[in-house]
């Protein structure tokens, strides 16, 4: 059961991750979009160069939605339910993007078209922007509270979200906009951006290419100072965490790892090697997230209300209080060792038709 | 208002508009498979340069349809766990797997497709093209099956069993197919084929109409004719099955249904009221005529001795499969009278989808018979009701999804979970700014939608130009 538990925390990890490299660069280039983009050619080129893939890129956001339902449902119902309104401005700049997106191509009058741009760019700043703070407001802890409560005439042990003593207020009263939380998002924000920007570099041509080029060297210095940042003020949040990293000693590879590829990010955009240079930025952000979860295991939500949450996790959600039966466990690592690999097979052998031969079509496209 | 009523209109809400464009994806989809298949096995020039405008034309409503539904469906991924978190965390055990299937087996299948499908067309072949485009109506359609085996579960949950408050799952087969998702997949998928059938066949019916693109929408409507009558036939042999079904697993919603209050043996069917029709309702729904039908009052009853563990014997309930005595002495299916919603609601919604299922099915047959008559240009009357139709299959899904989640309170998972004990804990005033937020963007949504859909149609196919 420990084995499954364990198993499905570093699915949950991989899908998350999947989905900050692959959604990542496509958020990325929307982000930058309005920088970079001085003409109408370069605005159908950008497009054009995340068209056709976008779309299957969010999906692994709703596979980690529905893997994290499917394996660890307290989680799921507690962090959703949680970060509340955070969460449903998430999925509503995720539509304001898709629309822009999807209809900007089909619409009748450059005014329009305008409209949709801003509905694009603006839900994908959003979007990168509240995934940051409900990030940083989950690593901070959450007002978990292990209860007991009755049902039925059952009294269940569970976990709510308690924003008061006595749990009779249970809506989320904690600072959304915590410092802590705030540097996360800049730092995602900043992250995403030049993620995007490397993908750019390499897929666009031109004076585009090197307004890209250029913005990707200043986001290298910003992301770098923020994750400094964000490191320190970790460590004074949550010192145990320091802690878990120099006990897992399976993971001292890991920061030469972030390290080297971070490094390269600069190197090969300067030499002119973009795809290096996106590659590698892909390989920091996997660094980045396999770090994290390392040091955070066994926790999936740590609570406020726990004196240690990491080393004594009482009201804290974990992979082995929130997770679902062994049976069900089991079934879905069936599921996915079937699934995962077709998809990454088929999705392998599409993204090759487009990957980085970027064109604009007459007709159709964007 | 309570947090529980606002969190039940914001999940019908979002389900509903979600619900305006995914059927018209399931059933154009297929519709998209079969037209660039001709396209890419024609050897004859001419129409292979018909079928290609088809193909294109259908193909880019079809993607101001997807768009629509993509960012619409997102939003239920979720919902689950921001308004229905107590929910999620009673059945999640069992719930959450199948979201998460449709996402690794369908969603990935039609998202990764449609790329090829709207950008591929001058970089693969035109057989991988044609495969493309049966790969996404094939992922559009698993999605609705695995959707369709979760909503299915609520209505008639098997394969699991009650620990600590929580269920849990005990078969992972059973719970799929439980006792009714192969009836309402069935059910789901003709109604979607239907859909997109009669989007197909109202476009084209007014160019016919408007004598445009006659080739062009000659052949459009032929195929969407064909194949809407069919499906449309055939749902209603799977409607009625799909009743019989409701009949042995849910009687309560069968009996609001009817807004049967009272058991009757040989019970009549009342099409309007004040119409009726004797013993039709037994037949019905047992294919008995002199079967017992049950009662709102004597349901009520049974369910609350069984949920105070008192006996109940074979005569008091009608033959189940799904027997709620197996949950004897569960406080959930203590339900009193005044829990039970509007029964006009289910009675009315029932009755529209059932008038819309026999209106298609009539028109379509009748649109098949002028095609073989080779004189369906003439029928103006008849290609105007086609037009006219164009949302009437929308109507159709939106009333049987409004009889099946209706019909099924006041449990959100039958009899195991009430729905007031599956919501958030959360104030109504957060609740109450996500509606006012979706309202606003899904109208806004929506007006674009139609505005594009309108212009793409006004617009119309493009023209053969010689020497293409």
């Amino acid at each position: 059961m420990e084995a499954l538990q364990i198993t499905w925390f570093a699915l949950i990890g991989i899908i998350i991750a999947m989905y900050a490299v692959l959604d990542g660069f496509d958020l990325g280039a929307g982000m930058i979009y309005p920088f970079v983009a001085k003409t109408e050619e370069d605005r159908r080129y950008i497009l054009n160069a995340i068209g056709p893939v976008w779309d299957a890129n969010e999906v692994w956001l709703i596979l980690a939605g529905g893997a994290l339902f499917a394996a660890f449902p307290v989680a799921y119902a507690v962090v959703f339910s949680g970060l509340y309104i955070p969460f449903i401005l998430i999925l509503l700049m995720l539509i304001l993007r898709a629309i822009g997106l999807e209809y900007r191509g089909k619409m009748p009058t450059p005014f329009l078209k305008r409209i949709m741009d801003w509905l694009f760019v603006v839900g994908s700043v959003g979007a990168t922007f509240l995934f940051g703070l409900a990030l940083g407001n989950v690593i901070k802890g959450l007002p978990v509270k292990a209860v007991e409560k009755e049902l039925y005439g059952e009294v269940i042990k569970t976990y709510i979200i308690c924003a008061d003593k006595d749990c009779s207020y249970t809506g989320l009263m904690i600072n959304l906009f915590d410092p802590y939380a705030l540097f996360i998002a800049l730092l995602t924000m900043s992250f995403v951006a030049l993620h995007g920007a490397t993908y750019l570099a390499m897929t666009t041509r031109g004076e585009l290419r090197e307004r890209v080029v250029s913005l990707a060297k200043k986001l290298w210095v910003d992301t770098a100072v923020l994750y400094l940042i964000v490191h320190l003020l970790t460590t004074i949040y949550h010192p145990e965490l320091l802690h878990n990293f120099l006990i897992r000693m399976f993971i001292f590879p890991i920061p030469p790892i972030i390290l080297v590829a971070y490094i390269t990010v600069l190197v090969a955009l300067n030499r002119g090697k973009y795809s290096l240079a996106f590659w590698s930025s892909s390989i920091t952000i996997l660094g980045v997230i396999a770090l994290s979860f390392v040091s955070i295991y066994p926790v999936l939500v740590p609570s406020i209300y726990d004196q240690n949450p990491f080393k004594n996790p009482v009201n804290s959600l974990t992979v082995f209080n929130a997770s679902s039966s062994e049976h069900t466990l089991k079934i879905m690592l069936i599921v996915a060792a079937i699934g995962v690999p077709l998809v990454l097979t088929y999705k392998f052998f599409v993204y090759r038709i487009f990957w980085n031969k970027v064109k604009i079509p007459k007709e159709g496209g964007y | 208002m309570d947090s529980v009523l606002l969190a039940r209109i914001q999940f019908a809400l979002t389900a509903m508009y979600h619900f305006l464009f995914v059927p018209i994806t399931l059933g154009l989809s297929l519709i998209l498979a079969i037209i660039w298949t001709k396209w890419a096995t024609e050897e004859d020039d001419e129409k292979r340069l018909l079928y290609e405008r088809m193909g294109k034309f259908w193909t880019t409503l079809f993607a101001i349809n997807f768009a629509a539904g993509v960012v619409t469906g997102i939003v239920l991924e979720f919902e689950f766990g921001t308004n229905w978190s107590e929910y999620s965390k009673t059945v999640g055990d069992i719930f959450g797997a199948p979201l998460a299937i449709e996402a690794i087996f369908a969603f990935f299948l039609e998202s990764v497709f449609l790329g090829v499908l709207l950008f591929g067309r001058d970089r693969v072949s035109p057989k991988f093209y044609a495969f493309s485009a049966w790969m996404v109506a094939l992922g559009t359609n698993l999605s609705a099956l695995w959707i369709l085996v979760a909503n299915s579960w609520q209505q008639t949950p098997k394969g699991f069993y009650l620990e600590n408050g929580v269920a849990r799952l005990k078969s992972f087969l059973e719970a799929v197919i439980n006792y009714s998702t192969p009836f309402r997949f069935s059910h789901m998928f003709l109604a979607g084929v239907i859909t997109g059938a009669f989007f197909v066949a109202g476009i084209s019916a007014y160019y016919l109409l408007k004598r445009r693109h006659l080739d062009f929408a000659k052949e459009s409507f032929k195929l969407a004719v064909i194949i809407g009558m069919v499906a449309s036939l055939l749902q209603i042999i799977v409607g009625d099955l799909h009743g019989y079904q409701v009949a042995k697993t849910q009687p309560l919603k069968l009996a609001m249904a009817e807004g049967k209050w009272e058991t009757e043996k040989g019970a009549g069917l009342e099409i309007l009221p004040g119409i009726e029709i004797p013993k039709l309702l037994s037949i019905l729904a047992y294919h008995d005529p002199e079967a017992k039908v049950y009662g709102i009052h004597d349901l009520v009853k049974v369910y609350q001795k069984i949920a105070k563990g008192e006996e109940v014997s074979d005569d008091e309930l009608p033959h189940l499969w799904l027997d709620p005595r197996q949950f004897k002495g569960r406080e959930s299916l203590y339900i009193t009278e005044e829990d039970l919603p509007p029964t006009w609601i289910p009675f009315w919604s029932f009755r529209g989808m059932v008038f819309l299922g026999v209106f298609f099915a009539l028109i379509s047959s009748l649109g098949f018979f002028y095609i073989l008559r080779n004189d369906i240009e003439k029928r103006k009357l008849l290609l105007r009701l086609f037009v006219i139709s164009i949302p009437l299959p929308i109507i159709a899904n939106i009333l049987g999804w409004v009889l099946a989640e209706v019909g099924r309170q006041p449990w959100v998972v039958y009899y195991i979970l009430k729905t007031k004990d599956a919501a958030s804990p959360l104030p109504a005033g957060q609740i109450l700014t996500s509606i006012i937020i979706f309202s606003t963007i899904y109208w806004i949504v929506f007006l674009m939608f139609l505005g594009l859909m309108v212009y793409k149609v006004k617009k119309g196919p493009e023209e053969t130009t010689v020497g293409g």
